[in-house]
Protein backbone atom coordinates (compact mmCIF):
# COMPACT_ATOMS: atom_id res chain seq x y z
CA UNK A 1 0.00 0.00 0.00
CA UNK A 2 2.60 2.01 0.85
CA UNK A 3 4.79 1.92 -2.08
CA UNK A 4 1.55 1.72 -4.44
CA UNK A 5 1.41 5.37 -2.75
CA UNK A 6 4.90 6.44 -3.38
CA UNK A 7 4.77 5.18 -7.37
CA UNK A 8 1.33 6.46 -7.65
CA UNK A 9 2.20 9.42 -10.11
CA UNK A 10 1.21 13.64 -10.14
CA UNK A 11 -1.76 13.18 -12.13
CA UNK A 12 -3.45 10.34 -9.88
CA UNK A 13 -2.81 11.99 -7.17
CA UNK A 14 -4.18 15.34 -8.45
CA UNK A 15 -7.14 13.35 -9.29
CA UNK A 16 -7.51 12.33 -5.59
CA UNK A 17 -7.09 15.86 -4.59
CA UNK A 18 -9.83 16.62 -6.76
CA UNK A 19 -12.25 14.68 -4.38
CA UNK A 20 -10.38 16.05 -1.43
CA UNK A 21 -8.86 13.01 -0.23
CA UNK A 22 -6.99 14.13 2.54
CA UNK A 23 -4.33 11.20 2.36
CA UNK A 24 -3.53 12.45 -1.51
CA UNK A 25 -3.63 16.42 0.38
CA UNK A 26 -0.85 14.83 2.62
CA UNK A 27 0.97 13.09 0.23
CA UNK A 28 0.74 16.22 -2.13
CA UNK A 29 2.22 18.58 0.39
CA UNK A 30 4.91 15.66 1.61
CA UNK A 31 6.62 16.20 -2.22
CA UNK A 32 6.27 19.65 -2.92
CA UNK A 33 6.52 21.38 0.55
CA UNK A 34 10.17 21.81 0.90
CA UNK A 35 10.42 22.84 -3.12
CA UNK A 36 7.83 25.42 -2.56
CA UNK A 37 9.52 26.72 0.85
CA UNK A 38 12.60 27.13 -1.17
CA UNK A 39 10.64 29.35 -3.35
CA UNK A 40 8.63 31.11 -0.71
CA UNK A 41 11.82 31.62 1.69
CA UNK A 42 13.35 34.00 -1.36
CA UNK A 43 10.88 36.56 -0.90
CA UNK A 44 10.11 36.20 2.66
CA UNK A 45 13.02 36.17 4.30
CA UNK A 46 11.73 34.62 7.72
CA UNK A 47 11.86 31.76 7.54
CA UNK A 48 8.19 31.32 10.29
CA UNK A 49 6.56 33.55 7.49
CA UNK A 50 7.86 31.51 4.98
CA UNK A 51 5.95 29.00 6.22
CA UNK A 52 2.58 30.21 7.03
CA UNK A 53 2.43 31.64 3.50
CA UNK A 54 3.62 28.11 2.13
CA UNK A 55 0.43 27.19 4.60
CA UNK A 56 -1.71 29.89 2.23
CA UNK A 57 0.04 28.68 -0.71
CA UNK A 58 -1.00 25.15 -0.18
CA UNK A 59 -4.64 25.74 1.24
CA UNK A 60 -5.19 27.73 -1.99
CA UNK A 61 -3.71 24.73 -4.16
CA UNK A 62 -6.61 22.84 -2.30
CA UNK A 63 -9.01 24.20 -2.38
CA UNK A 64 -8.60 25.64 -6.26
CA UNK A 65 -7.60 22.71 -7.51
CA UNK A 66 -11.02 22.22 -9.45
CA UNK A 67 -9.62 25.28 -11.46
CA UNK A 68 -6.20 23.49 -12.72
CA UNK A 69 -6.72 22.25 -16.34
CA UNK A 70 -4.64 19.28 -16.79
CA UNK A 71 -2.70 20.98 -19.63
CA UNK A 72 0.29 22.69 -17.98
CA UNK A 73 2.84 21.84 -15.79
CA UNK A 74 1.23 21.19 -12.44
CA UNK A 75 4.36 22.09 -10.11
CA UNK A 76 4.43 25.36 -12.67
CA UNK A 77 0.62 25.90 -11.33
CA UNK A 78 1.48 25.52 -8.14
CA UNK A 79 4.64 27.66 -8.22
CA UNK A 80 3.06 30.34 -9.56
CA UNK A 81 0.56 30.31 -6.71
CA UNK A 82 3.72 29.94 -3.96
CA UNK A 83 4.74 32.93 -5.85
CA UNK A 84 1.34 35.26 -5.91
CA UNK A 85 1.28 34.22 -1.97
CA UNK A 86 4.78 35.74 -1.39
CA UNK A 87 4.08 38.39 -3.26
CA UNK A 88 0.95 39.20 -1.41
CA UNK A 89 2.76 38.88 1.81
CA UNK A 90 5.23 41.42 1.33
CA UNK A 91 2.78 43.55 -0.45
CA UNK A 92 0.15 43.93 2.50
CA UNK A 93 2.80 42.77 5.53
CA UNK A 94 5.93 44.54 4.57
CA UNK A 95 4.74 47.46 2.08
CA UNK A 96 6.68 46.20 -0.82
CA UNK A 97 7.28 49.68 -2.21
CA UNK A 98 9.78 49.85 -4.87
CA UNK A 99 10.92 53.99 -5.51
CA UNK A 100 10.53 54.47 -8.93
CA UNK A 101 14.00 54.97 -11.06
CA UNK A 102 14.13 56.88 -14.41
CA UNK A 103 17.78 56.41 -13.90
CA UNK A 104 19.07 54.27 -16.69
CA UNK A 105 20.99 51.77 -15.39
CA UNK A 106 24.41 50.68 -17.66
CA UNK A 107 24.34 46.76 -17.52
CA UNK A 108 28.15 45.71 -16.56
CA UNK A 109 29.68 42.73 -18.05
CA UNK A 110 29.49 39.76 -15.93
CA UNK A 111 32.12 37.23 -16.04
CA UNK A 112 31.00 33.19 -16.24
CA UNK A 113 30.88 31.97 -12.58
CA UNK A 114 32.87 29.54 -11.77
CA UNK A 115 32.36 29.55 -7.91
CA UNK A 116 30.57 26.15 -6.17
CA UNK A 117 28.75 27.90 -3.60
CA UNK A 118 26.48 25.62 -1.38
CA UNK A 119 22.48 26.27 -1.92
CA UNK A 120 22.08 27.70 1.22
CA UNK A 121 24.95 30.24 0.83
CA UNK A 122 23.03 31.77 -2.30
CA UNK A 123 20.17 31.35 -0.64
CA UNK A 124 21.20 33.42 2.20
CA UNK A 125 22.71 36.14 -0.38
CA UNK A 126 19.16 36.51 -1.93
CA UNK A 127 17.72 37.16 1.23
CA UNK A 128 20.30 39.80 2.14
CA UNK A 129 18.95 41.74 -0.80
CA UNK A 130 17.06 44.84 -0.34
CA UNK A 131 13.37 43.88 -0.65
CA UNK A 132 13.23 45.39 -4.06
CA UNK A 133 16.30 43.87 -5.75
CA UNK A 134 15.43 40.53 -3.63
CA UNK A 135 11.89 40.46 -5.66
CA UNK A 136 12.58 41.28 -9.27
CA UNK A 137 15.76 39.26 -8.98
CA UNK A 138 13.45 36.46 -8.14
CA UNK A 139 10.88 36.92 -10.48
CA UNK A 140 13.33 37.68 -13.29
CA UNK A 141 16.39 35.40 -12.67
CA UNK A 142 14.44 32.47 -10.99
CA UNK A 143 11.16 32.11 -12.01
CA UNK A 144 11.76 33.68 -15.45
CA UNK A 145 9.39 36.08 -15.94
CA UNK A 146 9.58 39.09 -18.01
CA UNK A 147 10.15 42.89 -17.44
CA UNK A 148 6.53 43.76 -18.36
CA UNK A 149 4.87 41.17 -16.45
CA UNK A 150 6.81 41.86 -13.38
CA UNK A 151 5.98 45.55 -13.71
CA UNK A 152 2.20 44.42 -14.02
CA UNK A 153 2.63 42.26 -10.74
CA UNK A 154 4.21 44.64 -9.25
CA UNK A 155 3.14 47.77 -9.84
CA UNK A 156 6.15 49.50 -11.61
CA UNK A 157 7.65 50.24 -14.04
CA UNK A 158 9.78 48.47 -16.56
CA UNK A 159 12.95 50.62 -16.55
CA UNK A 160 12.75 50.21 -12.69
CA UNK A 161 12.02 46.54 -12.67
CA UNK A 162 15.28 46.31 -15.35
CA UNK A 163 17.45 49.18 -12.67
CA UNK A 164 16.21 47.15 -9.64
CA UNK A 165 17.71 43.72 -11.43
CA UNK A 166 20.85 45.67 -12.23
CA UNK A 167 21.60 46.70 -8.93
CA UNK A 168 20.82 43.11 -7.32
CA UNK A 169 22.64 41.09 -9.98
CA UNK A 170 25.61 43.68 -8.85
CA UNK A 171 25.36 43.03 -5.35
CA UNK A 172 25.56 39.26 -5.66
CA UNK A 173 28.22 39.41 -8.40
CA UNK A 174 30.31 40.87 -5.78
CA UNK A 175 29.07 39.01 -2.70
CA UNK A 176 30.03 35.98 -4.46
CA UNK A 177 33.65 36.91 -5.59
CA UNK A 178 33.89 37.74 -1.83
CA UNK A 179 32.93 34.65 -1.01
CA UNK A 180 35.64 33.04 -3.06
CA UNK A 181 38.12 34.09 -0.86
CA UNK A 182 36.41 33.78 2.39
CA UNK A 183 37.68 30.87 4.69
CA UNK A 184 35.35 28.02 3.93
CA UNK A 185 35.07 25.03 6.90
CA UNK B 1 19.34 38.46 -22.43
CA UNK B 2 18.38 36.46 -19.02
CA UNK B 3 19.70 33.28 -20.55
CA UNK B 4 23.07 34.80 -21.43
CA UNK B 5 23.15 36.72 -17.97
CA UNK B 6 25.97 34.24 -15.58
CA UNK B 7 24.73 35.35 -12.15
CA UNK B 8 21.08 34.57 -13.31
CA UNK B 9 22.12 31.49 -14.70
CA UNK B 10 24.10 30.57 -11.79
CA UNK B 11 21.65 31.16 -9.18
CA UNK B 12 18.68 29.67 -11.32
CA UNK B 13 20.54 26.47 -12.00
CA UNK B 14 21.33 26.48 -7.87
CA UNK B 15 18.11 27.62 -6.89
CA UNK B 16 15.72 25.98 -8.64
CA UNK B 17 15.18 22.79 -7.71
CA UNK B 18 16.42 23.78 -4.17
CA UNK B 19 14.76 22.27 -0.79
CA UNK B 20 14.55 23.94 2.71
CA UNK B 21 12.68 21.01 4.61
CA UNK B 22 9.82 23.08 6.51
CA UNK B 23 9.00 22.73 10.21
CA UNK B 24 7.40 19.01 10.88
CA UNK B 25 4.56 20.33 12.76
CA UNK B 26 3.32 22.90 9.75
CA UNK B 27 1.02 19.95 8.51
CA UNK B 28 -0.67 19.33 11.91
CA UNK B 29 -0.97 23.40 11.51
CA UNK B 30 -2.20 23.55 8.35
CA UNK B 31 -5.14 20.38 8.55
CA UNK B 32 -7.30 22.36 11.05
CA UNK B 33 -7.63 25.42 8.27
CA UNK B 34 -8.07 23.41 5.06
CA UNK B 35 -11.94 23.16 4.30
CA UNK B 36 -13.11 19.68 5.00
CA UNK B 37 -15.33 19.04 2.21
CA UNK B 38 -15.51 15.74 2.86
CA UNK B 39 -17.12 15.89 5.96
CA UNK B 40 -19.56 18.49 4.74
CA UNK B 41 -20.42 15.62 2.32
CA UNK B 42 -20.79 12.77 5.00
CA UNK B 43 -23.07 15.73 6.75
CA UNK B 44 -25.62 15.69 3.95
CA UNK B 45 -25.20 11.89 4.12
CA UNK B 46 -26.06 11.42 7.80
CA UNK B 47 -28.47 14.11 7.56
CA UNK B 48 -30.54 12.25 4.90
CA UNK B 49 -30.42 9.26 6.43
CA UNK B 50 -31.68 10.53 9.67
CA UNK B 51 -34.53 11.95 7.87
CA UNK B 52 -35.47 8.85 6.36
CA UNK B 53 -35.07 6.88 9.67
CA UNK B 54 -37.06 9.15 11.23
CA UNK B 55 -39.97 8.66 8.53
CA UNK B 56 -39.73 5.28 9.36
CA UNK B 57 -40.10 5.65 12.46
CA UNK B 58 -42.98 7.82 12.42
CA UNK B 59 -44.48 5.27 10.29
CA UNK B 60 -44.25 1.95 12.11
CA UNK B 61 -45.47 4.31 15.34
CA UNK B 62 -48.53 4.90 12.85
CA UNK B 63 -49.15 1.70 11.53
CA UNK B 64 -48.81 0.31 15.47
CA UNK B 65 -51.60 2.89 15.91
CA UNK B 66 -54.22 2.76 13.33
CA UNK B 67 -54.19 -1.18 12.47
CA UNK B 68 -57.50 -2.62 13.12
CA UNK B 69 -57.87 -4.49 16.25
CA UNK B 70 -56.81 -8.43 16.13
CA UNK B 71 -58.52 -11.08 17.37
CA UNK B 72 -61.96 -11.41 15.49
CA UNK B 73 -60.23 -11.48 12.05
CA UNK B 74 -62.11 -8.16 11.36
CA UNK B 75 -65.96 -10.07 11.69
CA UNK B 76 -68.44 -7.88 13.31
CA UNK B 77 -69.81 -9.44 16.53
CA UNK B 78 -72.87 -7.78 17.09
CA UNK B 79 -75.77 -10.43 15.90
CA UNK B 80 -78.34 -8.12 14.69
CA UNK B 81 -75.95 -7.09 11.74
CA UNK B 82 -75.59 -10.61 10.85
CA UNK B 83 -78.31 -12.41 11.49
CA UNK B 84 -79.27 -12.17 7.40
CA UNK B 85 -76.57 -14.03 6.07
CA UNK B 86 -75.53 -16.92 8.10
CA UNK B 87 -78.96 -17.78 8.31
CA UNK B 88 -79.36 -18.09 4.43
CA UNK B 89 -75.69 -20.23 3.96
CA UNK B 90 -76.89 -22.70 6.43
CA UNK B 91 -80.44 -23.19 5.91
CA UNK B 92 -80.09 -23.75 2.30
CA UNK B 93 -78.97 -27.48 2.14
CA UNK B 94 -81.26 -27.60 4.83
CA UNK B 95 -84.30 -26.79 3.58
CA UNK B 96 -84.58 -28.82 0.41
CA UNK B 97 -84.44 -31.47 2.36
CA UNK B 98 -86.80 -30.66 5.07
CA UNK B 99 -89.35 -29.01 3.26
CA UNK B 100 -89.49 -32.53 1.03
CA UNK B 101 -89.73 -34.35 4.02
CA UNK B 102 -92.69 -32.12 5.26
CA UNK B 103 -94.12 -32.13 2.29
CA UNK B 104 -94.15 -35.83 2.14
CA UNK B 105 -94.57 -36.99 5.36
CA UNK B 106 -96.78 -33.95 7.52
CA UNK B 107 -99.72 -32.25 6.80
CA UNK B 108 -99.44 -28.98 7.67
CA UNK B 109 -102.42 -29.03 9.90
CA UNK B 110 -101.02 -31.45 12.00
CA UNK B 111 -97.79 -28.91 12.59
CA UNK B 112 -99.99 -26.04 13.68
CA UNK B 113 -101.98 -28.08 15.96
CA UNK B 114 -98.40 -28.98 17.41
CA UNK B 115 -97.28 -25.50 18.17
CA UNK B 116 -101.24 -24.62 19.23
CA UNK B 117 -100.48 -27.31 21.81
CA UNK B 118 -96.88 -26.49 22.54
CA UNK B 119 -97.70 -22.76 23.20
CA UNK B 120 -100.97 -23.20 25.10
CA UNK B 121 -99.40 -24.01 28.52
CA UNK B 122 -97.76 -20.94 29.02
CA UNK B 123 -100.99 -19.12 28.36
CA UNK B 124 -99.88 -17.21 25.42
CA UNK B 125 -101.89 -16.37 21.94
CA UNK B 126 -101.12 -18.55 18.93
CA UNK B 127 -100.53 -15.49 16.93
CA UNK B 128 -97.96 -14.32 19.32
CA UNK B 129 -95.76 -17.46 18.59
CA UNK B 130 -95.18 -16.03 14.58
CA UNK B 131 -94.14 -13.06 15.75
CA UNK B 132 -91.81 -14.75 18.73
CA UNK B 133 -88.36 -15.44 18.89
CA UNK B 134 -86.52 -13.48 17.12
CA UNK B 135 -87.08 -13.94 13.90
CA UNK B 136 -88.97 -11.10 11.93
CA UNK B 137 -86.10 -11.33 9.88
CA UNK B 138 -86.67 -14.87 8.74
CA UNK B 139 -90.39 -14.09 8.70
CA UNK B 140 -89.65 -11.45 6.05
CA UNK B 141 -87.67 -14.06 3.60
CA UNK B 142 -90.44 -16.51 4.12
CA UNK B 143 -92.94 -13.84 3.16
CA UNK B 144 -90.81 -12.62 -0.51
CA UNK B 145 -89.75 -16.29 -1.25
CA UNK B 146 -93.04 -17.05 -0.57
CA UNK B 147 -95.16 -17.04 -3.96
CA UNK B 148 -92.17 -18.72 -5.83
CA UNK B 149 -93.17 -21.91 -3.95
CA UNK B 150 -89.62 -22.37 -2.61
CA UNK B 151 -90.10 -21.60 0.55
CA UNK B 152 -88.06 -22.07 3.63
CA UNK B 153 -88.94 -24.13 6.08
CA UNK B 154 -89.30 -21.81 8.61
CA UNK B 155 -91.83 -19.99 6.38
CA UNK B 156 -93.85 -23.36 6.16
CA UNK B 157 -93.73 -23.44 9.54
CA UNK B 158 -95.25 -19.71 9.48
CA UNK B 159 -97.90 -20.44 7.09
CA UNK B 160 -99.27 -23.53 8.29
CA UNK B 161 -99.58 -21.40 11.66
CA UNK B 162 -101.61 -19.23 9.93
CA UNK B 163 -103.78 -21.11 7.75
CA UNK B 164 -104.75 -23.47 11.15
CA UNK B 165 -105.71 -20.34 13.45
CA UNK B 166 -107.89 -19.15 10.87
CA UNK B 167 -109.67 -22.63 10.42
CA UNK B 168 -109.71 -22.80 14.32
CA UNK B 169 -109.99 -26.91 13.38
CA UNK B 170 -107.24 -29.44 13.53
CA UNK B 171 -107.19 -33.42 13.21
CA UNK B 172 -104.09 -35.01 14.52
CA UNK B 173 -102.65 -38.37 13.85
CA UNK B 174 -100.59 -39.76 16.43
CA UNK B 175 -98.12 -41.06 13.72
CA UNK B 176 -97.58 -38.03 12.06
CA UNK B 177 -97.54 -36.63 15.82
CA UNK B 178 -94.58 -38.55 16.32
CA UNK B 179 -92.69 -37.96 13.07
CA UNK B 180 -93.53 -34.28 13.65
CA UNK B 181 -91.79 -34.29 16.97
CA UNK B 182 -88.58 -36.87 15.50
CA UNK B 183 -87.78 -34.09 12.86
CA UNK B 184 -88.74 -30.93 14.94
CA UNK B 185 -85.69 -30.38 17.46
CA UNK B 186 -83.19 -30.56 14.20
CA UNK B 187 -85.26 -28.09 12.49
CA UNK B 188 -85.48 -25.92 15.59
CA UNK B 189 -82.08 -25.64 16.42
CA UNK B 190 -81.26 -24.89 12.71
CA UNK B 191 -83.10 -22.27 12.75
CA UNK B 192 -82.50 -20.28 15.59
CA UNK B 193 -80.37 -17.24 14.96
CA UNK B 194 -79.83 -16.24 18.47
CA UNK B 195 -79.04 -19.31 19.57
CA UNK B 196 -77.10 -20.68 16.71
CA UNK B 197 -74.78 -17.42 16.66
CA UNK B 198 -74.24 -17.51 20.19
CA UNK B 199 -72.34 -20.75 20.38
CA UNK B 200 -70.64 -19.91 17.01
CA UNK B 201 -69.62 -17.05 18.10
CA UNK B 202 -68.50 -18.51 21.27
CA UNK B 203 -67.00 -21.22 19.53
CA UNK B 204 -65.43 -19.02 17.40
CA UNK B 205 -63.88 -16.60 20.01
CA UNK B 206 -62.79 -20.09 22.12
CA UNK B 207 -61.01 -21.46 19.07
CA UNK B 208 -59.31 -18.16 18.04
CA UNK B 209 -58.02 -17.94 22.06
CA UNK B 210 -56.82 -21.74 21.84
CA UNK B 211 -55.39 -20.65 18.13
CA UNK B 212 -53.55 -17.87 19.45
CA UNK B 213 -52.02 -19.49 22.78
CA UNK B 214 -50.78 -22.32 20.27
CA UNK B 215 -49.48 -19.74 17.97
CA UNK B 216 -47.62 -17.84 19.85
CA UNK B 217 -44.06 -19.30 19.20
CA UNK B 218 -40.69 -18.10 20.56
CA UNK B 219 -38.79 -16.04 17.59
CA UNK B 220 -36.17 -18.75 17.69
CA UNK B 221 -38.96 -21.89 16.63
CA UNK B 222 -40.15 -19.35 14.45
CA UNK B 223 -36.60 -19.19 12.39
CA UNK B 224 -36.39 -22.45 12.58
CA UNK B 225 -39.83 -23.52 11.50
CA UNK B 226 -38.71 -20.93 8.31
CA UNK B 227 -35.75 -22.53 7.94
CA UNK B 228 -37.74 -25.89 7.95
CA UNK B 229 -40.16 -24.45 5.11
CA UNK B 230 -37.17 -23.01 3.21
CA UNK B 231 -35.28 -26.48 3.02
CA UNK B 232 -38.87 -28.33 2.17
CA UNK B 233 -39.27 -25.58 -0.50
CA UNK B 234 -42.79 -24.62 0.72
CA UNK B 235 -43.50 -20.42 1.00
CA UNK B 236 -42.11 -18.64 4.04
CA UNK B 237 -44.73 -17.06 6.60
CA UNK B 238 -44.15 -13.86 7.85
CA UNK B 239 -45.27 -13.85 11.58
CA UNK B 240 -48.12 -11.74 13.10
CA UNK B 241 -46.86 -9.79 15.70
CA UNK B 242 -49.09 -10.93 18.35
CA UNK B 243 -48.66 -14.43 17.17
CA UNK B 244 -44.88 -14.36 18.69
CA UNK B 245 -43.82 -14.83 22.07
CA UNK B 246 -41.50 -11.88 22.81
CA UNK B 247 -38.47 -12.94 25.67
CA UNK B 248 -39.43 -11.61 28.85
CA UNK B 249 -37.49 -8.93 30.24
CA UNK B 250 -37.31 -7.12 32.97
CA UNK B 251 -34.50 -4.81 34.44
CA UNK B 252 -33.71 -4.70 38.01
CA UNK B 253 -33.24 -0.36 38.92
CA UNK B 254 -33.76 -1.14 42.59
CA UNK B 255 -29.50 -1.40 43.43
CA UNK B 256 -28.94 1.95 41.00
CA UNK B 257 -31.60 3.97 42.68
CA UNK B 258 -29.66 2.67 46.40
CA UNK B 259 -26.70 3.90 45.04
CA UNK B 260 -27.94 6.77 44.46
CA UNK B 261 -30.55 7.70 47.14
CA UNK B 262 -28.44 6.77 50.55
CA UNK B 263 -26.52 9.89 49.83
CA UNK B 264 -29.84 12.10 49.61
CA UNK B 265 -31.40 9.93 52.60
CA UNK B 266 -28.23 10.51 54.92
CA UNK B 267 -27.80 14.35 53.87
CA UNK B 268 -31.43 14.67 54.43
CA UNK B 269 -31.64 12.47 58.43
CA UNK B 270 -28.29 14.40 59.18
CA UNK B 271 -29.71 17.38 58.31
Amino acid sequence: MKLFQLNSTTDQLIERCREFDRKAQHELYNRFSGKFLAVCIRYVKNKEEAEEVLMNGFIKVFNKIEEFEGGGSFEGWMRKIMVNESLNHLRYRKNLFIEKEDEEWAEPHHAPMESKETTSALLQMIQELPIGYRTVFNLFAIEGYGHREIGDMLGIDEKTSRSQLSRARKILQERVTESKYLYKP
Amino acid sequence: MKEQNPIDQYFREQLQDAEVKPSADLWSKMEPRMEDRQTSRRGWFIGIAASIAFAFTITAWMYDNYQIQPGNDGIVTDPTEIVVPPVIDNDEPVKEDTTQELENTIDPSTIANETERQVAPSSRGPRVVGHDAGQSARQQNALNSDGENRTYAMSENQNTDGDNLNSQSASTENQNNSTVESTRPDFEVKIDPYEYLAARNAERAAAQTQEEENERVGLDQYALGQIDNLVSGKELEAPKKENIRWPEMSINLSPIIQKFSPLLDNTTTQQ
